[in-house]
């Protein structure tokens, strides 16, 4: 099966889902307390899906999971505001997040065999999804469940729907994840990793699947994932995460080819493409991210960045400076020393 | 190009399966890995390339077949014999945190395959180790920490130090950056390709990532239910890969794409799912997945048959089948089931 590679269709402004304002996340570790997510403004809107990148503890998973109190907990501190359909979700208590998590936030996540019940047929938790937020009879979830197993393209869904999460395949598993998330027709999807542990064939198959359903329910979906090549395929707009800030957002093909910040910069530089010259040498980033509990009071990537100056010792505002349109950047480099950093991608 | 460095011939690794039946990893496997040169392996989950990788290195022991070492019979040696060609044959695994023993101070780490094969003194690998991490990146005063003083790019380089310390001539790299996030994972690359070239090391580099094997291969080998079905150049396997599951592949990369797009650059989104490798399908085993299969294709199974000087692929109806026959090579006689063995059609592999 062939299908023409579409660009989704770049979405005209449309109504804020879920607002962002100075998200904070910060863990209590034996060091001391660890900023995973250090002051975050972020606005997902109406049916669009919003990728956030980053690297292994960059804090785009502990972003997702706060949204919707997921990592709460007495070591978790969450301060700041996600407005959601009128509340405040990190205000809310437990009891009102639940209603919210799986009917109006629902969440996929990398790891769909860890996710699933082991004990219960894929079916029966599909339809229990249905079941926990809506009065439905018993055998119309079950139904819809074989429904919502269909449209995220298993072929045989009355079979599946009786089958047991080990007797389905990795992709199996993914879609059947997806059609979870699908049951209750939520506004908005978190999905986190959702294709990152799949092979590639299959892995093209459940993006299809993802973009289409977005597509047909016009769920607003925010996508976390490590990999410029997803975002590329299913995203409209991005944001690049580095040390718990964004430091880069815009229209997605934007920031993937008019990138503005040197940390944004150095990771497209960083992946080897499946086409055009074969350079001898990565243009990789040098030294390795921040982990530790001690940030910098400036700019995050500034011990990394090849361009450093003395006025990285304050902390960058993430505003429009040299990008198009609803493009801005944390960076305080004057346009035409981008444009060398462009053109040198990054250093080693 | 030159001579090859490992070869396998037919070589097979047998599981047994359910109901007492057998499950084949590794169909007759022929491949030659050539001096000097980093051959990337690519497939998906299960498609035998990390049986392949161990069991070239005597790790994993074949059901049957031969693998030869620079003219040896590697899978005759036994005891002492072995432990020494062992030295020249050396792996780099894909989990930093899972395979440095976390007791152990990272000097011992790296200096235990020199001291196990050579009867080195241990003040002649104290040097080399410190050299190594140096060479690594890590700097010699690492050796005197543990593991988990390390970050996941620099237990990699652990890794990597640890593989060269015996001076090896062949090193099999398993997913050794995969689990790396990408800005780590280019340092590393650099530092791999760098040894490549400065130790003038042989490299078997098996990955899924078909972007970091394109970076750093020379040729290319397609992997698909235990079987090779595609040897090619990496410039000619990128720019068109012949059989339909390394096409199918290739387009499934999820890649970044310029705006508006490369039109002949169509998405091809394969159906289906691997079939199950203790039953496999009749004939050639892609056909099940295979958008092309015709009648033939049911009934027999292709063999890995040259289709142009270096390029071999086990497809009866392959994506590209000219220039061999065009030229009238004479090279066509030794056209075989072997493949990547069929050393003549190498010299014509220009990189």
């Amino acid at each position: 099966m062939t299908a023409a590679l579409e660009h989704p269709p770049v979405q005209a402004v449309s109504e804020p889902v879920l607002e962002i304002r100075d998200l904070r996340v910060q863990f209590d570790v034996p060091a001391g307390r660890l900023p995973a997510v250090d002051g975050v403004d972020l606005t997902l809107r109406q049916g669009e899906v919003l990728a956030l990148v980053g690297e292994s503890g960059s804090g785009k998973s502990a972003l997702s999971m706060s949204l919707v109190g997921l990592n709460r907990g007495p070591r978790t501190h969450i301060t700041g505001e996600v407005s959601f359909g009128g509340r405040d979700l990190v205000a809310a208590s437990e009891r009102e997040l639940r209603a919210v998590r799986g009917k109006e936030i629902a969440v996929v996540f990398q790891d769909a065999l860890a996710a699933l019940n082991p004990l219960h047929r894929a079916g029966a938790q599909v339809s229990e999804m249905i079941r926990a937020h809506r009065d439905v009879p018993r055998a119309q979830a079950r139904d819809r469940a074989v429904e919502l197993l269909g449209e995220v393209g298993i072929a045989s869904p009355d079979r599946a729907a009786r089958s047991y999460p080990h007797q389905l395949s990795g992709g199996m598993r993914q879609r059947v994840m997806i059609a979870m998330g699908l049951a209750n027709d939520p506004a908005v999807l978190i999905a986190d990793e959702p294709t990152t542990a799949l092979d590639v064939t299959i892995q093209a198959q459940v993006l299809a699947v993802l973009k289409r359903v977005q597509r047909d329910h016009g769920t607003s979906v925010l996508l976390i994932t490590h990999d410029l090549g997803v975002v590329s395929e299913v995203a409209h707009r991005v944001a690049v995460m580095y040390a718990g800030r964004i430091v880069e957002q815009g229209l997605r093909d934007e920031v993937l080819f008019n990138p503005q910040h040197p940390y944004t910069m150095g990771l497209l530089g960083s992946v080897p493409p499946i086409d055009g010259p074969v350079l001898r040498r990565l243009p990789a980033i040098s030294g390795s991210p921040l982990t530790g509990v001690e940030r910098p009071s400036g700019c995050a990537f500034a011990p990394r960045c090849p361009f450093v100056h003395d006025a990285c010792a304050e902390r960058p505002e993430l505003r429009r400076r040299h990008g198009g349109d609803g493009h801005v950047d944390a960076c305080v480099l004057p346009g035409a020393e981008r444009t060398e950093a462009r053109t040198k991608g990054g250093t080693e | 190009m030159s001579a090859p460095l490992v070869s396998a011939r037919r070589l097979r690794v047998e599981y047994p399966g359910r109901a007492g039946g057998r499950v084949r990893a590794l169909r007759d496997v022929d491949l030659d890995i050539l001096q000097g040169e980093t051959l990337g392996l690519v497939g998906e989950s299960g498609c035998g390339k990390s049986t392949l990788g161990r069991a070239l290195l005597r790790v994993i022991e074949p059901s049957a077949g031969r693998i030869e070492f620079a003219g040896a019979d590697l899978t005759r040696l036994r005891g002492r014999q072995l432990r020494r060609t062992r030295a020249e044959l050396q792996m780099v695994f894909q989990d930093p945190f899972g395979s440095l023993n976390p007791r152990r101070r990272v000097a011992d780490i790296v200096a235990e395959p020199l001291l196990r094969a050579r009867g080195t003194t241990r003040t002649e690998a104290a040097r080399t180790v410190a050299e190594l991490l140096d060479l690594v990146g890590l700097g010699a005063e690492a050796g005197a920490r543990r593991p988990h003083e390390f970050s996941g790019g620099q237990r990699q380089r652990i890794g990597i130090a640890r593989a060269l310390a015996s001076s090896p001539q062949f090193v099999v790299a398993d997913e050794a950056v995969s689990a790396l996030d990408v800005s780590i994972q280019a340092q590393v690359l650099n530092l791999l390709s760098d040894l490549v070239r400065d130790r003038g090391l042989t490299m078997l580099f098996i990955s899924h990532d078909l972007g970091v094997v394109r970076h750093i291969a020379d040729r290319i080998a397609v992997m698909y239910l235990g079987q090779i079905i595609e040897i090619a150049s990496r410039d000619a396997f990128f720019t068109g890969p012949a059989h339909p599951y390394s096409r199918a592949l290739l387009s499934s990369v999820p890649a970044l794409r310029r705006p508006g797009g490369d039109p002949a650059r169509e998405r091809e989104v394969l159906e289906g799912e691997l079939p199950d490798p203790a039953n496999p399908p009749e004939g050639c085993l892609f056909r099940t997945r295979c958008p092309k299969a015709t009648a033939e294709c049911r009934t027999r199974m292709p063999e890995l048959r040259e289709v142009a000087p270096g390029r071999s692929v086990r497809c009866h109806l392959p994506l590209v089948s000219g220039g061999f026959e065009a030229e009238g090579s004479s090279d066509a006689g030794n056209s075989s089931d072997c493949g990547g063995s069929a050393s003549p059609a190498i010299k014509d592999v220009t990189l």
